[in-house]
């Protein structure tokens, strides 16, 4: 492997890892925006000043202005936090919970048969609307938007897992560990658990997109977070009313939604393609 | 088929009563007491009265009891009344239900329409030029939330354009079905076009793997035309598997509507959706998720049947 990484020409290289670069490069901006928010703009995003009232991008605010008067860029660099935090959070909520049912079921066929129903039974409510019910039953909030939005695509993901781990158990070294007198446990977190970590992670960058795309809808409807908290769909529903007047209002927030969608999108493209070719 | 059919109706029950028991779980986590609500007016309210009310209303019974009178309720046809207005929330959604079922359709038929036909021309010319433009295109569409796909075509199409109206629905009953459909275009294809990407890619990907199978080889060894291939052998195999992924993509589509009838302000079951939550009428809120739950159901029972129909050698596990 080594041998061959030497030899390959630089055009190879980029036409092998293009994708995985692009969006590296793009995610790493936007994770470095959210951290680094303050550094990057002097504007406070919650600052009304009615005298810049819908402002046209300018040296001053550089987006322009929203129908407050706040300052749109500062908005977008706070907003990528809630944003981020939220579709990454319930991504990692989903791969853990997806991952921990798929093993059990890929190992009990009793659980299995249970969980299983109980997860077409799930998968036949729309995703916005699953979230709506559970929002207006456990109230708004990160933690709560977290599991809302994670929650409709754990059966999915259980069901890929368990799949995984039924056609590793056929595997000769897995009979050989149980020949041993390994236990159950042993061989799940030793051997299955990291047969099916490249395709973990590679699940885990693909749904980022989707995620990404479902929480900022939600905020777009006004719902899971408080009002006043700077999200990307809420800056676009923001200037959503205003829209035909200052198109700008809304085009930068879209265009960061949109940027970072791609981003995740194209990572998760590249990773597939790198370690996992079989899920193309 | 007749056994099938029965055997797929009946594999449903588990599925509808697991559906119920975890939206009356779900109802019973709800924050307050909906028995509050109701002695909101009343004046000296003691925990006397609180419990005779509870009483009345059954709350006391066991759970098993409750859970047996709310699944009858439903299977009757009886879904509560709205925390909102008192009316029966079955009233609610019907008043509402036109626009989103329509759009749902709609956007099928763009999806489909547009989806198959450009999927099975990029896997009959793969790796051509516009293969490349249509896989670029269809994932640009993909990145694009429904919200900005809906406000790009309202802005481009209905503001700058003005081909169609960007905001509002006129009923079938005042303005004709036409009219319905008219305006209803903008958002039937914000929501169809980024199911038209994936439908698109799944149907290239599917065709190409029947392309690939012994019995398209040996047809074209006969002698057969490749048109006649392609269109003949190939296409049904290939329609008989999309199929499935259409029923699928449905339960999106309903999900999608909610976002696209507020860009649009469009009173449909999105909207309501929507309101229900801020009214924190929860009762409206299940029903409608319900309701969408056994729409979805029922869809992927037909597309099960015609699947089956399609290709006989399918065995439900």
């Amino acid at each position: 492997m080594n041998e061959m990484r030497k030899h390959m020409k630089p055009t190879a290289f980029l036409r092998k890892n293009g994708r995985i670069i692009i969006g590296g490069v793009i995610i790493g901006f936007v994770i470095f925006c959210a951290i680094f928010a303050p550094l990057l703009t002097s504007w406070d995003p919650e600052k009304v000043n009615l005298l810049d009232k819908n402002a046209l991008p300018s040296a001053e605010h550089i987006m322009g202005a929203d129908y407050l008067g706040r300052d749109i860029w500062a908005r977008i660099l706070y907003g990528s936090r809630t944003t981020l935090l939220v579709s990454i959070g319930s991504e990692i909520f989903l791969i853990l919970t997806g991952t921990i049912l798929g093993l059990i079921c890929g190992y009990y066929k009793r659980v299995e048969k249970i969980l299983m129903r109980i997860m077409d039974a799930f998968a036949t409510v729309p995703n916005l609307l699953l979230c709506l019910l559970m929002i207006s039953v456990f109230g708004a909030g990160i933690p709560q938007m977290i599991i809302a939005l994670a929650i409709h695509g754990i059966p999915g993901h259980a069901r890929m897992v368990r799949n995984q781990v039924l056609s590793l158990r056929e595997k000769e070294y897995i009979e050989s560990e149980y020949a041993m007198g390994a236990g159950d446990l042993r061989t799940l977190f030793h051997h299955i658990l990291p047969a099916c970590s490249s395709y973990l992670l590679v699940r885990f960058s693909n749904g980022l997109a989707g995620m990404i795309l479902s929480m900022t809808s939600l905020s777009f409807l006004g719902i899971g977070l408080d009002p006043t908290v700077a999200s990307w769909g809420g800056i676009v529903q923001d200037g959503q009313k205003l829209m035909f007047a200052v198109p700008h209002l809304v085009f930068f927030p879209a265009l960061a939604i949109c940027l970072t969608v791609f981003g995740f999108a194209m990572l998760g493209d590249g990773l597939r393609d790198k370690f996992d070719p079989r899920l193309r | 088929m007749g056994k099938y059919i029965l055997k797929r109706v009946l594999l449903l029950i588990p599925t509808l009563l697991i559906i119920l028991i975890s939206v009356f779980a779900l109802m019973r986590m709800v924050p307050g007491s909906p028995v509050l609500a109701l002695l909101e007016g009343e004046e000296d309210v003691d925990a006397q009265r609180v419990w005779e009310v509870e009483e009345e209303m059954g709350f006391h019974d066991p759970i098993i009891v409750q859970f047996g009178r709310y699944a009858k309720g439903i299977v009757s046809g009886d879904w509560g009344v709205s925390y909102f207005n008192d009316k029966p929330v079955f009233e609610n959604m019907a008043a509402v239900w036109e626009p989103t079922l329509l759009i749902t359709a709609y956007a099928t038929i763009i999806t489909v329409v547009i989806a198959i036909p450009v999927g099975i021309f990029c896997a009959t010319h793969r790796n051509s030029v516009l293969d490349y433009i249509i896989s670029t295109l269809s994932t640009a569409t993909m990145i694009i939330p429904g919200f900005i796909m809906s406000l790009l075509l309202a802005y481009f199409l209905g503001f700058k354009l003005k081909w169609f109206p960007t905001i509002g629905y006129t009923y079938i009953e005042d303005g004709g079905f036409w009219n319905a459909i008219y305006c209803l275009t903008l958002p039937s294809f914000a929501i169809g076009l980024h199911h038209v990407a994936s439908l698109a890619r799944y149907t290239r990907s599917s065709m190409l793997d029947v392309l690939g199978q012994d019995y398209i080889r040996t047809a074209r060894a006969k002698g057969l035309s490749r048109s006649k291939v392609y269109y003949k052998h190939a296409l049904k195999n290939t329609l008989s598997i999309v199929a499935t992924m259409i029923a699928g993509s449905i339960a999106a589509m309903l999900g999608g509507a909610v976002v696209t009838e507020k860009v649009f302000t469009i009173r449909g079951m999105g909207t309501l959706a929507v309101d229900s939550l801020s009214r924190r009428d929860y009762n409206q809120e299940q029903a409608i998720v319900l309701f969408m739950a056994f729409i979805f159901l029922g869809v992927d029972l037909l597309m099960d049947i015609m699947y089956k129909a399609l290709d006989p050698r399918i065995e439900y596990e």
